[in-house]
């Protein structure tokens, strides 16, 4: 139980956040929540907060979190200490390896991954929200107008992420960069990451793919839109089998998911 | 730290640390991202505090520095995704500072040490020895951040009406 010291005057943030915890609610605390709207007003805010975070980011992240500790505990994580010395041995070494034509490794989890023989694999999940509720997207998951989208990547080793998609009008997207004009700076730890904002799907009906890109150099926006519109204007039938993008000369890793855009209710 | 005690430290102070991030960078999704770096460094302080309090203060020391990083550095990365407005800074009439995202502009004139102070003391409504308290530093330095926090936004006042 935490003291409260003078119940004439608010609440302060630490007392406020206290509430938020298991331990039993001071009475002095709670007679004062009782006619302090401020105070209330306040906690109410923390609680939405608080509630937020139990329904939608606990369970998502917490595998990361113990994934990361574990790594660390392994001593993965000495080696950001003397990335200063060797990124700069590593960019080079990376940047000089040789092209090489992609080839097709296995799946991972939900999504269908291409990636380099003998290359970390990629992974790239898609989580929506709806309303309060936050899920996983799987392949041929019906999905709604309104959905908040958000993209886990982990970049393999890669260091640069694009994701695209080509909706059901067969329209090009690019989701990552939003508003850039090369790919996403994604770093070449192992870790997975969440890429910041989120999508909102639009009421365009019909399957949507999307595309991820991962590589070891920046690519082209418009270069990607002409892979995503080469793509658009396959027949149905080869579309719907073709679930990585023509990107001749890229030393680069795919992984794409399909959802299908619901009407509405 | 065994995967039970810290996934019952992640749920006992997540949403606190996720509440104070959300304050600070105004984003659902990247408050998202900001809980768990700052879990990340915290996690085992908080396996070892029996006090509440005491591991709400390393939150607000550690989560509040990161947001403030973070901050500093959006100024320097592309924007990957659209930007969804997921949260609106609430406005209040009682806060001690009528606007959020005023004091965020004021804090970018100010160097990092004197932000994390000026923040705590006059957006989250702490008082100098609470804040000298949660960033381990004399009441002194903490009056003298705030001081410099003063003349800087007076300064900025001035040219905005000049």
């Amino acid at each position: 139980m935490i003291p409260i010291e003078n119940a004439d005057r608010h609440l302060s943030p630490l007392e406020l956040d206290s509430l938020l915890l298991p331990d039993p609610v001071n009475a002095d605390m709670a007679a004062h929540l009782r006619t302090c709207a401020h105070c209330a007003t306040a906690r109410d805010e923390r609680e939405r907060d608080a509630r937020h975070f139990q329904r939608q980011v606990f369970s998502r992240t917490l595998p990361e979190i113990e994934r990361h500790l574990v790594r660390r505990a392994r001593g993965f994580f000495r080696w950001p200490f003397i990335s200063a010395l060797a990124l700069p041995a590593l960019a080079t070494a990376v940047l000089l390896l040789p092209s090489a034509p992609s080839k097709v490794s296995t799946p991972i989890a939900n999504t269908e991954a291409f990636g380099i023989k003998g290359e970390p694999q990629v992974s790239f999940k898609v989580f929506a929200r709806r309303n309060e509720v936050t899920f996983e997207v799987s392949n041929g998951m019906h999905l709604l107008p309104g959905d908040h989208l958000r993209f886990q990547v982990q970049s393999g080793g890669t260091g640069f992420l694009m994701v695209g998609s080509v909706d059901g009008a067969l329209q090009a997207n690019v989701y990552a960069p939003f508003d850039g004009t090369t790919s996403v700076a994604i770093g070449r730890s192992m870790r997975a990451v969440d890429l910041p904002g989120s999508v909102i799907l639009d009421d365009i009906q019909g399957e949507e793919r999307l595309f991820a890109v991962f590589s070891a150099a920046p690519i082209e926006k418009k270069r990607m839109i002409a892979a995503l519109t080469a793509h658009a204007a396959l027949p149905k039938a080869q579309r719907a089998g073709t679930h990585h993008l023509q990107l001749d000369g890229l030393l680069a890793s795919q992984s794409s998911i399909a959802f299908t855009k619901d009407k509405a209710p | 730290m065994s995967d039970e005690r810290v996934a019952a430290a992640y749920r006992k102070y997540g949403g606190i640390i996720y509440a104070r991030c959300k304050k600070i960078l105004g984003d659902e999704a990247e408050a998202e991202d900001a809980t768990q770096e700052s879990f990340l460094r915290l996690h085992r302080h908080l396996a070892r505090l029996d006090d509440p309090q005491e591991a709400i203060r390393w939150i607000y020391r550690v989560a509040t520095n990161y947001c403030f990083s973070e901050l500093r550095s959006r100024r320097h990365r592309p924007i990957p995704v659209e930007r969804v407005p997921d949260i609106a800074i609430e406005h209040r009439a009682e806060d001690s500072m009528m606007d959020r995202d005023l004091v965020r502009g004021l804090l970018a004139r100010v160097p990092e040490k004197v932000r994390t102070a000026a923040w705590l003391h006059f957006a989250e409504g702490f008082g100098q020895d609470e804040v000298a308290q949660i960033l381990g530093l004399s009441r002194r330095t903490i009056a003298s951040r705030i001081l410099h926090f003063k003349r800087s936004t007076q300064r900025a006042a001035g040219e905005h009406l000049k």
